[in-house]
């Protein structure tokens, strides 16, 4: 199966039914906006718990990628830098509407957080200086830490797989915390090393950057993701 | 730091150019942080530490730690929501603005230039083997990040009991997040 990711016509053209109206077009695109800023809108704790939702939405509900295509579009989101739900959306509306169809996937996406924080960035300021919102972020602040951490065991468990990858992380580790190196030299030395030193890696290492569960991540799964769809070994048996 | 509500009458006479010089710097240190922050929401908070306490000194570690947590229970990317506070606690909504595009910037492009240039991005093995050496890096910066945060989280003996308390019940107990701040919060008050 052929994959097709842009059109020959350019950035506006649109990907599928060619020949609708104006008005169709304005539709879909006003659409895009209020299904992303649904899925903005109720998935709390990260990125990752909105693919779930994402995907129920934009393959199921609405039909405007193929799951195979959405599974695809996760493994490129989560190579990508950026917020994987940015990414996706991003995606998922320009492969559906062109380049009006992904600003208005990454608007709906982004928007309601935007407006949620600014709204408590107005009324936490107030709070601020309180006696007991000090006290009750003082009891937070360990938890940070914990969830900080917790991230960076999980995201280091399902990434240092071998002796190259402990040697990196090891590497990486010395040059933040004792040499105080600036992290993006460290991201892009490392993504060097990695080319150099995983180059005869196989494709199919289970390592690889393949969309990966929601639930495999750094985030305790929402209760509603037990009938998610994502399915991995589908996506690594689609040899095209 | 000036605080946000007492200077907004200031803002209006005469430090335009102050503040659009905030704005734009907040656009292109948040653009900085979206192009590097590969693996998911958390691995921004190392890009943040440095860019926004230690190069800039816009926030302290303290109002970092909070903002993390705060980005923790509101929803959407953890990423988003910690650019827009803290481009609203710099200037105002316009800085929020400038900081939440900023930092969704770099990625929209990319993702469209792949999208639209038919470039098999992901399978390609290059990129693999970049990701693969990318990967331990961010776990490792996450850890030093956490590092950092537990410097100012840890003022008492309670600060590493209730982290291992937090970190059994998240990841054991599978407490959801949310309900672990909450928690942890309720017990800051009863303590401190």
């Amino acid at each position: 199966m052929e994959k097709r990711y842009g059109t020959p016509g350019g950035l506006l053209a649109r990907q599928q039914d060619e020949g609708e109206c104006v008005l169709e077009q304005t539709r879909l695109i006003l659409s895009m906006f209020v299904v992303f800023f649904k899925i903005g809108a109720f998935t709390f704790g990260g990125g990752y718990a909105m693919v779930p939702l994402m995907q129920k939405e934009v393959v199921d509900a609405n039909g405007w990628v193929t799951n195979e295509e959405f599974l695809d579009m996760l493994g490129l989101a989560q190579t990508a830098p950026g917020p994987i739900a940015v990414n996706t959306s991003v995606f998922v509306g320009y492969r559906k509407a062109g380049l009006a169809g992904a600003i208005a996937a990454v608007a709906g996406t982004t928007l309601p957080s935007f407006l949620v924080i600014l709204a408590i960035a107005m009324f936490f300021g107030q709070l601020r200086g309180s006696a007991d919102a000090e006290a009750a972020f003082s009891g937070v602040r360990p938890a940070v830490v914990a969830l900080v951490a917790g991230a960076a065991f999980r995201i280091g468990r399902a990434a240092v797989r071998d002796v190259c990858a402990a040697a990196l992380c090891a590497l990486a580790f010395t040059a933040i915390v004792a040499l105080k190196v600036h992290p993006i030299p460290v991201i892009v030395g490392c993504a060097a090393l990695g080319c150099v030193l995983f180059r005869g890696t196989s494709a199919t290492a289970s390592q690889g950057p393949g969309p990966s569960l929601p639930t495999d991540d750094s985030r305790v799964a929402e209760p509603d993701a037990t009938d998610s769809r994502v399915d991995l070994s589908q996506a690594d048996r689609e040899r095209r | 730091m000036r605080p946000t509500r007492a200077s907004t009458s200031r803002r209006r006479t005469g430090r335009g150019d102050e503040r659009s010089m905030i704005v734009l710097r907040l656009f292109l240190t948040f653009a900085k942080i979206g192009a590097f922050t590969f693996g998911g929401g958390y691995a921004m908070i190392p890009l943040m530490q440095r860019e926004i306490i230690d190069t800039t000194g816009w926030l302290t570690m303290k109002e970092f730690a909070d903002i993390i947590a705060i980005a923790e229970m509101t929803p959407g990317p953890v990423a988003v929501n910690s650019a827009t506070y803290v481009g609203y606690k710099l200037a105002g909504v316009g800085g929020a603005a400038a900081a939440t595009t900023g930092v969704v910037f770099p990625s929209f492009v990319i993702i469209l230039a792949v999208a639209a240039l038919f470039v098999r991005f992901k399978d390609s093995p290059l990129v693999k083997a970049a990701t693969m050496g990318i990967r331990p890096a961010v776990a490792a910066l996450i850890a030093a990040a956490a590092l950092s945060v537990a410097k100012v989280a840890f003022v008492d003996a309670a600060g590493p009991i209730i982290t291992l308390l937090v970190l059994v019940a998240v990841y054991r107990a599978r407490l959801h997040p949310i309900l672990a701040i909450v928690l942890a919060g309720m017990l800051g008050l009863i303590l401190y």
